[in-house]
């Protein structure tokens, strides 16, 4: 797992908080949430919702802290914060950077919920 | 907790991951919630039903946590309302205040933690009648 994907100590503190198993049923509604949540974001984005942007932003830097994906959670916080100006002026395109890191996240979390 | 300290409680929250996990730790702490998923909702419950407190998200699509908060201080007296403790993932500086402001009694921060929820909510009084 690439360093920084997941805080590992973050991961563990909820897991000790909400138990084990709980976590993985937990990790499992993030997957299935979090791409609802990207294409969210992009059509926010093209049909120039700015106050749904902003609302689904924060959303998933909520829950990217939650599992400790302090990467996500920061990408996340960025575009809340920042809106369409980083969304559209960014040259690396924020959110084909935010689609990768969700990707090593979620293949962090899979492996994490097996170990 | 939840026997000791028996508590009529509504979740109103958005995010079906924050959801699951409040419900979750509630129900750790003997707790069961009933569940807004935005602000229109939260109002609606807090007028058919009596509620001691009302776990209140901040970012909600249609109407969001202030503005649920605002009306349900605006609806109903001090004593007639639940307690309104707000969840915000913003933790920035002033955003306690601005909760305060629409007429939140208390503030937590998200990810949840337990010690903290445990405290807002040993401070709700059970209430007896609307």
């Amino acid at each position: 797992m690439p360093d920084g994907t997941i805080d590992r100590r973050v991961f563990e503190e909820l897991k000790v908080t909400a138990g084990a198993d709980f976590v993985g049923e937990l990790v499992d509604t993030f997957l299935t949430e979090a791409p609802n949540m990207l294409a969210d974001l992009r059509r926010a984005l093209d049909g120039n919702d700015a106050e749904r942007f902003r609302r689904v932003a924060h959303s998933l830097k909520s829950n990217s802290n939650t599992f400790g994906a302090t990467s996500l959670a920061a990408m996340a916080r960025n575009l809340e914060l920042g809106g369409f100006g980083v969304a559209r002026t960014d040259n690396t395109e924020p959110l084909s950077a935010l689609a990768n890191e969700y990707t090593r996240v979620a293949q962090a979390l899979t492996e994490l919920k097996r170990g | 907790m939840g026997s000791r300290h028996p508590l009529r409680i509504l979740l109103a929250e958005d995010n079906v991951v924050n959801q699951k996990l409040a419900l979750r730790i509630l129900q750790q702490m003997g707790y069961r919630a009933d569940l807004a998923s935005n602000g229109i909702e939260a109002v609606e419950s807090v007028g058919r039903q009596i509620y001691d407190v009302v776990l209140m998200d901040v970012q909600m699509p249609d109407m969001d946590g202030l503005d649920a908060a605002r009306e349900i201080c605006a609806r109903w007296g001090a004593h007639e309302r639940p307690r309104i403790v707000a969840m915000t993932a913003n933790a920035m500086q002033g955003d306690r205040e601005m909760c305060l402001a629409a007429g939140m009694d208390d503030y937590l921060t998200k990810p949840i933690r337990v010690e903290r929820l445990v405290e807002a909510l040993s401070q709700v009084n059970p209430r007896r009648t609307r």
